[in-house]
């Protein structure tokens, strides 16, 4: 058994190390907010907080993990309450299908917590998941817009 | 059944353990089920003010909820807020279930609001009775019918019992109703800041549940090793290793059908497991052995030799030689580009009972409900009424989910397990075993004046056919493939003579509905050849279009009995001028594109700028003319869809075969759009009263020719000698 924390909870999880965070998470825990895309890491619908970092959780193994703190799009916000940037993407009206989104928004998040004024060029440059949508202007208008507010 | 002396129409149920999927959860709407007047087969009036529409379009982020549910609220004058919407499953109540085309919301307000309307008048009708009034003394106000002359006001909860015994307006009666205020624009406005996609909360809260996050924690996950080439047959499989992992079930044999078919589904062992992790880890252990002996030797090499020999096939063209005039000669070979919907193809199914008692519920992300629903009675033998078929919101469709194969074997596999099961496509599986949009050669003839008036043009459009492979059937003698017709037919410029040779190929690779469909074949071969003939006979593009379109009127298209278009040219000349006049053309290291899309009448027109190497688009302005618009922002967020579909599409030369599979396997051979790349859009859209006409896929051609003309990569073309 080995002992994660996700979203400030302990929890106690079967899966063997080399499961993949992702699947530890949808499958284990019942945390489906985090998606599967592409399983290699070049999509980003996976993407997590691993100590405050974004990271692909569909090539992070959970023996990777350890005891660092996981935060899923799940945690972003407290029960009932909106994130600045789930506000502005509400607020911009990003989403389209909305798979990609969970992991859009923790990457941006990670961003802002790193860059809390980010340049059109640092948010191109930081977020590379994909979309297939075509999101694209929307969030990086909603994240300028969320970076905006304090 | 009768109840409080008028009769109550059941509620659909949905079989064994269904609950009735609300579709935004987080604004759910709750109805009274004590009374209610089905008023139609998709829209219930509640006495407690509130309404139940069922959708009959899915969602997959192209905003069909918002738009049908402006038609409906207008229609009907009741607030958008007392709607309750439901995904309507597939049961006959409901008709075909489709989504695609470009068809929902405006196909909601050719079909749908008459009949809304109808229910409305029986309102009307109603109170007036009531009030002993004459009916065109009463209006509606948002939920209410008035008669003005009193002030007197009845709820239209309040009249159900009255409406139910009226019967349906018909005729004039119907025509009078179905008229009432021009659609206000503040109703869309309404439909949309509560249900266009950019508005759901349970999206950017993860909450949202696809299809792919319907599994319960106790259901077994299976994906399956399929065949690895069309028509290979399973001959047997190992799976002693498979059992070293730990968590693996067991496999699962999935017979297919031949190919091509209808619904094609390989040969494949589905590997189950209890978690998604212990059935990847299984399946790459799986050792399966195939037989190739009658296996489709898909190869692309092969199949463009093939295409361009058809588009270049005798009869050639021979136009008499007209004095004054000479030829000119243009080819393009255009991709098969994947889908790549962000949420993989996959299925949940629970099967129970066998035979007459057999029993399936099925959670799908799907466009074609209906199909998958007769496919599973037709092709596995499922009892009609015993079948339950939900979509919900999906992750992407662009046409992929038209195809029902992956739902078929979720439900082949569930039969097999008598459990409820998760079975999932993979990101490789998606690339390598599902359908693209078909390849394509186009050869373009055309005779010309001294000052590049084109006056006789011949295009031959040879392309692997989607209707020869799924539906033979309508393959009629003389109209061939009526889908590959239908958009040459829509050229639109004035010439002396024009034939348009669609030469439908089966060549064996997996083909479907991609979106745009056989526009983004025909559109960007007639636009791109256009520019370069412009190029050719150095006079400018846009003016050569505009000189050819000047005077064209309207112009209706038909074929045999599927194509019936009416094309505005002075709606493509509007919006040629409009994006002419935004981009303050001429533009250096840009190129123009226009087209009409059938849904039924969308007038695109685009200018792309490359940056000064030709390496990448830079900035593009866009014009779109789509009639009444019901929910602009919506309409805006699908024009900045199809420039990111477009340029995605372009940033790599799609799927290649060799040896019967796919070279492709994952996402780095087939790069998106990154944010980094996103372009400068100006995008205009035209204000109008013309009919509301649809917005997902006419972009999407129009933006391929610009670019591709832009980026030089429209084609090859040279002056050519008479025969």
């Amino acid at each position: 058994m080995t002992t994660i924390l996700v979203n400030g909870r302990s929890a106690s999880v079967s899966d063997p190390p080399e499961t993949p965070l992702l699947w530890v998470l949808r499958d284990s825990l019942g945390l489906t907010g985090t998606k599967y895309g592409c399983g290699v890491g070049q999509c980003g619908a996976c993407t997590v907080h691993v100590d405050g970092a974004a990271t692909r959780s569909c090539v992070t193994p959970l023996s990777a993990v350890a005891a660092r703190p996981v935060l899923t799009i799940e945690g972003l916000a407290p029960a009932g309450q909106l994130h600045k940037l789930q506000q502005a993407w509400l607020q911009e009206r990003v989403s389209q299908c909305g798979y990609c989104q969970a992991g859009m928004l923790m990457s941006a998040a990670a961003l802002l917590a790193r860059v809390p004024q980010p340049s059109d060029a640092q948010v191109r440059e930081a977020i590379t998941n994909l979309c297939r949508c075509g999101t694209h202007p929307r969030v990086l208008r909603a994240v300028q817009r969320a970076a905006a507010q304090p | 059944m009768k109840h409080e002396g008028f009769p109550i129409r059941r509620r659909v149920l949905l079989g064994a353990g269904g609950s009735l999927l609300l579709v935004c959860a987080s604004r759910r709407v709750r109805a009274d089920a004590a009374s209610v007047w089905q008023a139609l087969a998709t829209l219930e009036l509640h006495s407690n003010g509130l309404a139940t529409l069922w959708l009959r379009k899915i969602e997959m982020g192209q905003g069909a909820h918002a738009g049908v549910l402006a038609v409906v609220v207008s229609a009907l004058d009741l607030p958008a807020e007392r709607f309750d919407l439901r995904q309507a499953p597939s049961r006959p109540r409901f008709g075909n279930l489709v989504t695609g085309g470009s068809f929902s919301a405006a196909g909601a307000a050719r079909f749908l609001a008459p009949q809304v309307s109808g229910v409305r008048l029986r309102l009307m009708q109603a109170a007036a009775a009531r009030w002993g009034v004459g009916l065109d003394a009463c209006r509606t106000a948002q939920g209410q019918v008035v008669h003005a002359p009193s002030g007197r006001r009845l709820k239209y909860e309040e009249l159900l019992r009255d409406a139910v015994a009226l019967p349906e307006p018909k005729g004039d009666a119907l025509a009078q109703a179905a008229a009432p205020a021009a659609l206000p624009s503040e109703v869309g406005l309404a439909a949309q800041a509560l249900h266009a996609p950019g508005r759901a909360r349970d999206v950017v809260t993860g909450e949202r549940r696809y299809g792919i996050d319907r599994r319960a924690p106790q259901d077994w996950v299976a994906v399956v090793a399929r065949a690895p080439a069309l028509n290979a047959r399973m001959l047997s499989f190992d799976d002693a290793a498979c059992r070293t992992v730990p968590g693996f079930e067991r496999c699962v044999v999935v017979r297919g059908n031949q190919f091509p078919a209808q619904n094609h589904v390989r040969d494949g062992v589905a590997v189950v497991a209890r978690n998604t992790w212990a059935a990847l880890q299984a399946r790459q252990k799986l050792v399966v052995r195939w037989d190739e002996s009658h296996a489709v030797r898909s190869d692309s090499a092969a199949l463009y030799k093939a295409l361009q020999a058809a588009a270049n096939q005798a009869p050639a063209w021979s136009p008499q030689a007209e004095a004054g005039l000479a030829a000119w000669s243009w080819q393009i070979t255009l991709p098969a580009y994947p889908h790549l919907p962000m949420e993989p193809p996959n299925a949940w199914a629970s099967a129970s009972g066998e035979g007459a008692a057999a029993a399936l519920h099925l959670v799908s992300g799907t466009q074609r409900q209906t199909r998958l629903h007769d496919a599973l009675v037709k092709e596995q033998g499922w009892p009609r009424e015993q079948v339950q078929v939900e979509s919900p919101h999906l992750g992407g469709g662009f046409g992929r989910k038209l195809e029902v194969d992956y739902a078929l074997e979720a439900a082949l596999v569930a039969r097999e397990l008598g459990r409820p099961v998760q079975l999932l496509w993979t990101r490789d599986d998606d690339i390598r075993f599902g359908i693209v949009r078909p390849p394509s050669a186009h050869r373009i003839d055309l005779l010309h004046d001294a000052r590049g008036g084109i006056a006789h043009w011949h295009h031959v459009f040879a392309g692997e056919s989607v209707t020869a492979q799924q539906e033979p059937a309508d393959m009629a003698q003389d109209a061939g493939d009526w889908t590959m017709r239908l958009p040459m037919l829509a050229f639109p410029y004035a010439v002396k003579s024009a034939e348009h040779i669609p030469r439908p190929l089966r060549e064996g690779i997996p083909v479907g509905w991609w979106r745009g469909t056989a526009w983004t074949q025909v559109g960007v071969a007639v636009e791109c050849a256009l520019n370069a003939f412009a190029r050719h006979t150095r006079q400018d593009p846009l003016g050569l279009r505009l000189r050819h379109l000047a005077g064209q009127g309207t112009l209706q298209r038909r074929h045999g009995e599927r194509i019936a278009m009416r094309i505005e040219a002075p709606r493509l000349i509007q919006v040629l001028q409009r994006v002419a006049q935004a981009a303050r053309w001429p533009v250096a290291d840009a190129a123009p594109a226009c087209g009409f899309y059938d849904c039924d009448g969308t007038y695109v027109a685009v200018i792309a700028q490359t940056d000064r190497e030709r390496r990448r688009i830079i900035k593009l302005w866009i014009s779109v003319d789509c009639g009444r618009v019901l929910t602009p922002d919506v309409v805006r967020q699908q024009i900045e869809s199809s420039v990111v579909f477009a340029l995605t599409a372009l940033k790599s030369d799609g799927l290649h075969w060799e040896q019967g599979r796919v070279r492709e396997s994952s996402l780095a051979e087939l790069p998106l759009l990154t944010l980094a790349e996103w372009p400068q859009v100006d995008i205009d859209v035209v204000p109008s009263d013309a009919d509301v006409s649809g917005i997902g896929e006419p972009v999407v051609p129009v933006l391929l020719a610009a670019a591709m003309s832009a980026l030089g990569r429209g084609g090859k073309g040279a002056a050519a000698g008479l025969r």
